[in-house]
């Protein structure tokens, strides 16, 4: 009689955690579940299911180990990126090539790295462009704040060469993303980006509101405003200026005026 | 060249000023790249040298300025309103005429039908909630000046208004013909506005290393009913103000080691038109 009855095995086909099927994204979920459940996943993932989602289909892309990937995801400046570890891993795993090494040349800012390895399939020598220390400061990177390339400059020269290297000889591992160094050293310059209307009419609404002058931070100010300084010039000769508020003098200082306090509000 | 002329007759170095009246702002400091400089200079170079001849329309403009956001003291020290009922044909008229002339040298005189408008303008811009609050407490007429890192040129601009309280705002009062949305946008490409954004932004953050990222515009209407807006751009309007002043002052340091202006764009080449896609 048991023959009769069709079992479940029978049927139904082994499910693959994806977007593909219902099952399959069933399967996703309840798998994303799990690590997002965990205590040892990063935080940007511990408790969020939906960044799980999306590490397990990265994993699943380039076939790397979910944790792997959870471990060697970064979001930087609200993007993600790998670090740079995982990429020079990532693409020694891939048995496409021999190791990658690095090769450095010149010394001070003409140092240069390339990295490079022998593609298994052509035995040919394959070349990252190079990155030297002067690209690094003409790109900005060097000069940031707390730049690595100023502690670790032999490091970061390797680290970026890999980065490079991946992304011209298998840009299916990086899938379009950036290094976790690189993300950081190569932010949009133009901090207006964050502005919005909204922000700026809540700094005119809550007068203790202020903008911070490092970061454009909006915070709740405690001690009395940093604001414009008025400075002082003489004039030119044959032009009457005013007095300077604070010595009577018209000439003699061609910036603040030394006997002025410091600077109130405006 | 900029360093030695400066010591030279010791024109102020970077910082922001409040004691340069605008006259000397914009007669004595020639020395310094502004904004409007940079306009002309995007025509071609030799523009830039032309000089500005006062238009009625720019002294519309900054009795306008003086009025809505010095106000009135500021407005009689530096404007004066033309009497009306002179006729200038008779013997009586021309002397009336002259006596007030003398009375009012150098001064921006403005007609009683343009006071009244301005009058007009005042109101309407204190009935909106917010251009209020952007022109509730500050300082107008402080003069900024820098140095250009990349190409060592002094830079100077004079924003409308620079609101207390830390807020890193600038605020630019503009009239125009329409404030709503579309036609503001189309004045902010005709006339730079988005250059003029970004070069003040980086100007006043360079002369004294306090943190400015909003420019604030106010729109407001010459015409009944006076229409009043306020705008700010988008990073990409920003962006592109940025490239274009920077573009700019490039090709002023060049014209400067060449000590020429020329009358065409670039090196001077024959160049194609593509036909526009419009047509």
């Amino acid at each position: 009689m048991s023959e009769n009855l069709p079992t479940k095995t029978e049927n139904s086909l082994p499910v693959a955690a994806g977007f593909g099927t219902s099952d399959s994204f069933e399967l996703l979920q309840r798998q994303a579940k799990l690590l997002a459940s965990s205590e040892l996943v990063p935080q940007a993932f511990h408790g969020k299911i939906a960044n799980c989602v999306i590490a397990l289909e990265m994993a699943n892309r380039i076939g790397a180990s979910p944790m792997a990937v959870l471990q060697n995801l970064y979001i930087v400046h609200g993007k993600p990126s790998w670090s740079s570890q995982f990429i020079i891993a990532a693409l020694n795993a891939t048995g496409r090539f021999s190791p990658l090494r690095f090769q450095i040349t010149g010394e001070g800012d003409k140092k240069v790295c390339v990295a490079w390895a022998i593609e298994k399939a052509t035995e040919e020598r394959l070349e990252s462009p190079p990155v030297s220390i002067e690209m690094a400061k003409t790109e900005g990177w060097y000069n940031k704040n707390g730049s690595k390339w100023k502690t670790m400059p032999d490091l970061m020269l390797r680290y970026r060469a890999a980065t490079f290297f991946g992304r011209l000889y298998a840009p299916d591992i990086l899938m379009g993303m950036r290094s976790e160094d690189e993300a950081r050293d190569i932010i949009d310059i133009t901090p207006q980006a964050t502005v919005t209307a909204e922000s700026i009419v809540s700094r005119f609404t809550d007068p203790t509101e202020t903008v911070d002058p490092e970061t454009g931070e909006i915070t709740t100010a405690e001690q009395g405003e940093v604001a414009v300084s008025d400075g002082d010039w003489p004039g030119l000769p044959g032009v009457t200026a005013d007095p300077c508020p604070e010595c009577g003098q018209t000439e003699g200082h061609s910036n603040a005026c030394p006997l002025a306090e410091p600077p109130e509000g405006v | 060249m900029n360093g030695n002329l400066a010591q030279k007759i010791d024109l102020p170095g970077p910082g922001i000023y409040a004691n340069i009246s605008a006259e000397v702002y914009h007669k004595e400091l020639t020395e310094y790249v502004s904004k409007s400089y940079l306009k002309r200079l995007d025509k071609c170079p030799a523009a830039a040298k032309v000089p500005q001849e006062d238009t009625p329309a720019m002294a519309f403009g900054r009795a306008c300025h003086v009025y809505l956001l010095e106000g009135d003291a500021a407005f009689i020290k530096e404007c004066a309103v033309l009497p009306t009922g002179i006729n200038r044909r008779t013997k009586e008229g021309k002397e009336a005429w002259a006596d007030f002339e003398a009375a009012n040298e150098g001064k921006t005189l403005v007609s009683a039908d343009d006071f009244q408008k301005i009058v007009a303008m005042k109101k309407a811009l204190n009935a909106h909630p917010f251009a209020t609050k952007l022109l509730a407490e500050g300082v107008s007429e402080q003069t900024v000046i820098w140095q250009d890192a990349e190409t060592s040129l002094m830079c100077k601009c004079r924003p409308d208004r620079i609101p207390s309280g830390n807020k890193g705002v600038l605020v630019d009062l503009k009239t125009c013909s329409c404030a709503g949305e579309y036609e503001f946008c189309r004045d902010v490409v005709k006339y730079g506005y988005d250059l003029q954004a970004a070069y003040y932004l980086d100007g006043i953050r360079e002369a004294t290393g306090i943190y400015f990222d909003a420019f604030c515009f106010i729109a407001i209407e010459k015409e009944p009913p006076f229409r009043t807006e306020t705008y700010i751009l988008d990073a990409e309007f920003i962006v592109r103000g940025q490239y274009e002043y920077r573009r700019l002052l490039k090709i002023e340091a060049e014209c400067r080691a060449k000590g020429n202006w020329p009358n065409y764009e670039g090196v001077g080449n024959l160049v194609t038109l593509f036909k526009p896609n419009y047509l």
